[in-house]
């Protein structure tokens, strides 16, 4: 629930703002929500630890790939290089950048790639009930060479497709999965901080976002290592 | 470029419309909770028996419409998306976004099992 009020909360700003690329999000929820239901359908088979060490695995190894310098994005790319390459899903290649007010040019690479990478972000989703966006932001920025900001505006919207997917198996699951005493809380919260937290992404800087993101994914994947030698609950 | 930014601001007041509405839901489940006296259960209620509780005035079934309305507005998203494709008639994104709420149908149908 958390993740589709994030998600609905932060995505609509995105989404209007025309910072979140709705085509390519779709392309990838079509990837995502298949493997978020089957990763719902298995969550409660499997062990526990394992889970918390195949995350662990999963954000390291994209915290690797934030790190490199030589698959980080900048939204540098030439209009001459967009123009020379049309792609005929037509996805979004120019967004508004807010710190600035500049229209930044970028293409979409490795298309297939990524979606098939996108099947891991779902997969994490439903076994997990996380948001695939630790997973699918890395893939966007790292391999499809979509700036970090539209990387991560997309995921927001794809996340509560995502997550979607596999709630209904968690709602309707004897006992329900779904505790209500939790749920106005924790979507007014959610839903409050999503809405902040979209405003506050359009005046921080690409490097800054990455760094916090590269920080987020480190702290995330010692937790979850933690978590698998019993330390810090769970 | 300018039908794709109406068809941006159409999804996401889709979005948070969806939102606030399933927030209201809720809220005024939590108030008829209050005001019937009626306490909250640890569990929610199954969605084949949410429609029976609603008519019955069951505060519990109003919380629960309101978690099911914020489970469906992604999807309405989707399908308020396919219908901007569709002005545009964008065919591939039409057919992936048909194909993205084909593949939430199944979730649901899964969960009902």
């Amino acid at each position: 629930m958390a993740v589709i009020a994030t998600s609905l909360g932060g995505g609509n700003v995105y989404v209007r703002r025309r910072m979140a690329d709705v085509r390519l999000g779709l392309l990838l929820a079509l990837a995502t929500a298949p493997s978020a239901i089957i990763g719902a359908l298995l969550a409660t088979q499997v062990n526990a630890r394992l889970l918390a060490a195949m995350l662990a695995a999963v954000l390291a190894a994209s915290a690797y790939g934030m790190l490199n310098p030589h698959a980080q994005t900048d939204p540098d790319q030439t209009k001459t290089e967009v123009d020379s390459q049309p792609s005929s899903l037509h996805l979004q290649t120019t967004y508004q950048e807010p710190s600035t007010g500049e229209t930044v040019t970028y293409r979409v690479t490795r298309i297939p790639m990524g979606v098939c990478a996108s099947v891991l972000a779902g997969l994490m989703s439903g076994l997990l009930g996380v948001g695939g966006g630790i997973v699918q932001v890395p893939v966007m920025h790292t391999l499809m060479r979509v700036p970090i900001k539209v990387a991560t505006a997309t995921s927001t919207y794809v996340i509560g497709i995502t997550a979607v997917a596999g709630a209904f198996v968690y709602y309707n699951h004897r006992p329900s999965y779904v505790d209500p005493s939790l749920t106005i809380p924790v979507t007014i919260g959610v839903f409050l901080g999503a809405s902040v937290g979209s405003r506050i992404l359009g005046r921080v800087s690409q490097r800054g976002l990455r760094s916090i993101f590269t920080a987020v994914l480190v702290i995330y994947s010692i937790q979850m290592t933690l978590r698998i030698f019993g330390i810090g609950g769970g | 470029m300018e039908e794709d930014h109406g068809a941006g601001a159409f999804v996401g007041w889709t979005l948070l419309g969806g939102l606030l509405l399933s927030i209201g839901v809720m809220l005024v489940g939590l108030i008829w909770s209050g005001l019937t006296s009626q306490s909250q259960t640890s569990h929610v209620l199954p969605l084949d028996e949410i429609g029976d509780h609603l008519r019955n005035g069951d505060p519990a079934a109003i919380l629960a419409l309101g978690i099911l309305i914020l489970f469906a507005t992604p999807v309405v998203g989707v399908a308020a998306a396919c219908v901007a494709f569709i002005r545009v008639r964008d065919t591939p994104f039409i057919a992936i976004s048909i194909g993205v709420i084909g593949i939430l149908a199944v979730g649901f149908a899964l969960a009902l099992r």
